[in-house]
Formats: C-alpha cells, structure tokens, sequence
C-alpha cells in the first residue's frame, strides 16, 4: 500500500434492519489525515455508517477496507478505528486513568510503557492531575477528554466520533471543536466525525459527506458545499437559502440557466445538466440578495417583495419579506447600519442578486 | 399544605399491627421462662436459646439448610447470569413469553409443585431424595427471583459501555470480566442473597423431596408434635427471623445503593 491509498474505501455499503433499509449503497473514500464529517438529519444513516466502520455493525451487503485490508468478518477489537461515543461510555467502575488506560491492557506493551501512554495521553486532552478522579465526579466537558484520551491511547489509524459534542452548551461546544481541530492535526490520525449540526461540521472538516435518508447527498469541502451545494436538500441543510421553483426557459452556453417560475424569470449558473422545460429552483442565498427601491434592469434577477420584519442583531441584521407574486418568505441579511436598512412601511421594494450568486438547481 | 386526616394514621397502626404482631409474639414467647406459650408471661430466660446448643439433631438440621442454600443461592445465580444477558442484551423472538415462562414458578403453588416433582424424581428418574434433591426443587423455584433481580441491574446499563470495550480490544469473555460483571455486582449480591434466603425458609418442597435428613424448617415442624419442646422451637424460629430480616434488609440496601451508583450508563 502507498501511503496516499485512502485509509478508508467504501464499495456498495448497505444495511437493513429488518425490512427496513437504513443505508443504500455507500460508495466513497476517506483520505489519510484527513478531519471527515458526516452530517445530516437524525435518521439519515450517519451513525449507523460509524458503527460499521467501528466493527460494531455488520453491513448488510457491500466492501469496506481499512488502510487497505478488508474488514470482512473482522471483529471491533481487532480493528485499527477507535470510537468516541455520543453518551462518553466512561466506564463508571473506574477512574480516569484506568479508563484511559483501558485498551493498553489489550496490548503487548510492558506496564511502564502503558503507564508513560497514559499520562501522555492525559497531557494531550489537558486532564492533568484528575487521573485518580471517578467518572461521576467529572464535568461533562472532561468525560469527553476522558473518553478522547482513552481512544486516542491506543493509537488507531481512524478515530471515529459518534456526535461527541451534542451534550456539551454552546460556549463549551464552540472551545472544544476549535481544541479538537488543534488535536487532530497534533496527532495527525485521520478523523471520521459525525454530527446534526452544520455550523460545526463546517467549523471542523476537511470534507463533509451530507447524508439523508440513507444516501450520501454530496461530498465536497465546507466551501464547495456552501458555494456550490448539488441539489435542494444540501442547499436548504447548509446555510440559510432563498429557493424559487419554476421552469428551464433557457440554457446559455457558458452555462448559465434561466428558469421562470411564479416570482419571475431568474438566472443563475448550474452545476447539473438541465434541458428545456425540466423543473428547477433558483437558490440564492440571503447574503447576496440587496434591497432597492427600484427594479432591476431588464434580464437582471429581481422579486417584488413587502417587508415584513427587520432584526438588528450587532453585525449584521436580517429582514424578512415576502414575495408580491406569491407570498413566499424570503430572507435577506445585510450589513447592520441604518443606510442598509430598507425604508420602514415601504410597500414595492425589489430583491436583486447578480447571475453569479444565484444557483440554479434539480428541483 | 393538606392535613392528613387522622383514621389514616389509626388505620396504619392496626394493619402493621396485625401484620407483625403474630410474628412478634414468637420471639417473646421464646424468652418465656414456662413450657406453654400463654400468658400471662412468667418471667425471662434464655434457656431455650442455651438449650439449642446441646440438640445435635437441631444442628445438623441447620447445617443441611445452610448447604443447600449456598449451594442454590450460587447455582441460581450462576444460571441467572448468562439468561439475564441474553434476554437484557438481544432481540430474541419471542423474548416475552420465554420471561413469562420463566417467572411461571412464582404462581405455582409449591405443593403442587413438591408433589409433581416428587412424581418426577421417584417414578420417572428413579432418583433416590437426598438433599441434592431438595436443591435441586430449590433451584427451580429460586431462579425466577434471581433472574428478575439480575434483570433488572442489566437493563439500567448503557449499551455502549460493552460496545466501548469491544471497540478498545475486549473481546466477548474480557468484557464481560471486565465491565459487564463488575457493573452487575450489586445485582448479583441481592440475587445470591435472594436465593439464599429463599432456599432456607423454604418448607413445602423441602418436606415433600427430602429422605432421611432434614432441612431446618422441616425439623421445626416435626418438632411441633411434642409440647415441652415448643419454647425451644420458638427460639430456632425466633433467630431465623432474626437471619432472614438482616439478609433481605442487606440485599434490599446493596439494590438501592446499586441503583442509586448507577443507572451506570448515565454516568
């Protein structure tokens, strides 16, 4: 194997539970090093994917190698992943550096060596001088270093974390993804991370596989999948999006779309191959929408909207408007001083964005 | 804050009243110091008590009771442990029913019970009854109190607490030792507990599987039949009552405190 192989190929992964199929057929790599997401819904097969890459779960049908090896018929502990569990799984008999130090017992490694593992390892998630604590005398923030720690003890070539931040509040959240980004690239072990919560994926990965209902929507990077989302469900699941639904009228050669739907005629440029007729929605996202009180100049992306409500929230401020034609919500975040702010009570405002923000997408 | 109405309180009384009283009255009679238990009492002594220490027969009716209950205390437990599991940890077919069935001698009248087995061992086994038989009646009706004590620690557990020790290189038996025994320990105190206690009280099977020798509480009913030996009898009863409240008392706090420790998957 050459070190660029991907230390993890998925071929045609699926699991059924039942009569219920939870997976369709995962087909993609993780490369060596690298900090990949997971993220989607709860129930779009997320976690059930970790646990096959944990050993814990045996697909249904379908090839998984590890580092090159096939994982076939091979068994949790004899895998090179290990997990980081969503409820921590400290193990409640024991304190923080038996915990820590449980998987070395598994190891042919003398007692001082495993002993020296341990403190490093507890340096690592910054837990000095709690090692002789119990689990229930610790916060939930240091269960999750405990729970790092002990599966990062045993040196694996993956680490897999199963949602590990969901229980942690916000600000204590927002510390520990900066801390575990630092970790990953400390350590240098490639990460499989899964989460519900968009911002943080973003925040944390490298890649992001977005998953729903069992597939695997799109694989790209924060950026392409914010700027260049495939399909309506990773644009409304990513950011914020204003989506339009309508018709393909026309279909440039430089490939820019235009569809019309019930607020207008919108153009924007397309990732996919569309033909004539095919139904599309035009995305946009609030940011790159500015509100004028004049109409766009003809052939330009404009709806006739009534504001509705605006926020001040310090940076920026939002607006809600809603469309003339049809009454559908839009929103709008501009920058936070008075001059950005429509006229209040205005009745005919216009929404205009460049071709270039708008996205015309499969609808 | 709403009163209490007052009868409740008076109705309280009555019932523990008439439900300990009876019971109450073996251990004073037992320090009676006359052979007829009536009042009025004539006095205290321990006689009956130093009494025991001299009736050999009496003793080895304990000893045989302590054996069997040691040894049905641990082959219940032994064989509630792997049941628990595989009901608490897998999704078996038709997993309802098999507790059901298992909980089955609970409601079966131990006479009926001691007599079917009675049937079974000397008709259709051909077993000569020793003590090894009334253990093993015993065991049988031991096993569903062990079982839904263990059960019910291992359904308070965090799965993936197992599933963390599978993933750092435990394999089936290693966590088992290692994380799903240490963990179910309070439960498996009570249930060692429960059958011992069970098995050592218990009368109906014991007289019915029984040969030559006797268990404790069937010496104490043969024992009935002679008049003067009463005040004697009633001080043996007084001090199993007095073995079998600590031990159910002791087991009932080792649960609590168990449940209490964990819900360890909380932790």
């Amino acid at each position: 194997m050459t070190q660029t192989a991907p230390i993890i190929a998925m071929s045609g992964l699926v699991k059924r539970f039942g009569t219920l199929t939870v997976l369709h057929g995962i087909d993609f790599n993780i490369e060596r090093g690298e900090f990949f997401s997971l993220l989607g819904p709860s129930g779009c097969g997320k976690t059930t994917l970790l646990r096959i890459l944990a050993g814990i779960e045996q697909p249904s049908e379908g090839a998984l190698l590890i580092d090159g090896q096939s994982m076939s018929g091979v068994p949790a502990n004899k895998r090179p992943t290990n997990m980081v569990f969503q409820s921590y799984a400290i193990f409640p008999h024991l304190n923080v550096e038996e915990n820590i130090g449980y998987g070395l017992k598994n190891i042919a490694i003398s007692r001082a060596e495993a002993a020296e593992r341990v403190a490093e390892a507890i340096s690592l998630v910054k837990l000095e001088g709690l090692g002789k604590r119990n689990a229930h005398q610790l916060s939930g923030g240091q269960r999750q270093r405990v729970a790092l720690a002990r599966a990062l003890v045993c040196r694996p070539k993956v680490l897999l974390l199963d949602e590990p931040l969901s229980a942690l509040d916000k600000k204590l959240r927002e510390e520990m993804q900066l801390e575990l980004r630092a970790l990953q690239r400390t350590v240098g072990i490639t990460f499989v991370f899964v989460t519900h919560d968009q911002e943080e994926a973003l925040t944390l990965s490298d890649r992001i596989a977005v998953m729903d209902r069992g597939h695997v929507l799109q694989i790209d990077t924060p950026r392409g999948l914010y700027e260049r989302p495939a399909n309506r469900t990773v644009a409304e699941f990513i950011g914020s999006m204003n989506l339009f639904s309508g018709r393909v009228t026309r279909i440039d050669p430089d490939g820019t779309v235009e569809i019309e739907g019930a607020e207008g005629t919108f153009r924007g440029t397309a990732r996919s191959g569309f033909k004539a007729g095919d139904a599309a929605v035009a995305a946009v996202r609030p940011e790159r929408i500015r509100i004028n009180a004049a109409a766009p100049e003809a052939g330009a992306n404009g709806v006739s909207a009534r504001l509705q409500a605006s926020s001040y929230l310090g940076d920026r401020s939002l607006h809600v408007l809603t469309s003339t034609a049809s009454g559908q919500q839009i929103t709008v975040q501009s920058g936070p001083s008075a001059e950005d702010m429509p006229a209040a009570g205005a009745g005919g405002l216009w929404l205009h964005w460049p071709t270039d923000a708008g996205l015309i997408l499969p609808d | 804050m709403l009163r209490r109405p007052d009868f409740l309180w008076v109705y309280a009384i009555v019932f523990i009243a008439f439900l300990y009283g009876p019971v109450l009255l073996m251990p004073l009679f037992s320090l009676n110091d006359g052979n007829f238990a009536t009042f009025p009492l004539k006095g205290f002594t321990l006689r009956h008590y130093s009494s025991m220490a001299a009736n050999t027969s009496m003793i080895l009716a304990l000893e045989n009771s302590l054996k069997i209950a040691v040894v049905v205390s641990v082959v219940s437990t032994g064989l509630g442990i792997p049941a628990a599991l595989a009901l608490t940890r897998f999704r078996l077919p038709g997993s309802r029913s098999i507790v059901s069935f298992m909980m089955l001698p609970l409601v079966i009248p131990s006479i009926v019970m001691g007599v079917a087995l009675l049937v079974i061992i000397l008709k259709f086994l051909g077993i000569q009854l020793s003590l090894w038989t009334v253990a093993a009646g015993h065991i049988l009706i031991c096993l569903p109190y062990c079982m839904s004590v263990l059960m019910s620690r291992l359904e308070g557990f965090d799965p993936s607490l197992e599933e963390a020790s599978r993933d750092l290189g435990c394999n089936a038996w290693q966590t088992f030792v290692r994380v799903t025994l240490p963990l179910a320990m309070p439960g498996v105190i009570s249930s060692l507990l429960m059958g011992f206690i069970i098995s050592f009280d218990e009368f109906v099977i014991a007289f019915f599987l029984t040969g030559t020798e006797n268990t404790l509480p069937v010496y104490l009913y043969s024992q009935l039949r002679f008049p003067n030996k009463l005040p004697g009898t009633l001080a043996l009863g007084s001090l199993i009552l007095l073995v079998s409240a600590v031990l159910v008392v002791v087991a009932e706090i080792i649960r609590k405190r168990g449940v209490q420790s964990g819900n360890p998957g909380d932790l």
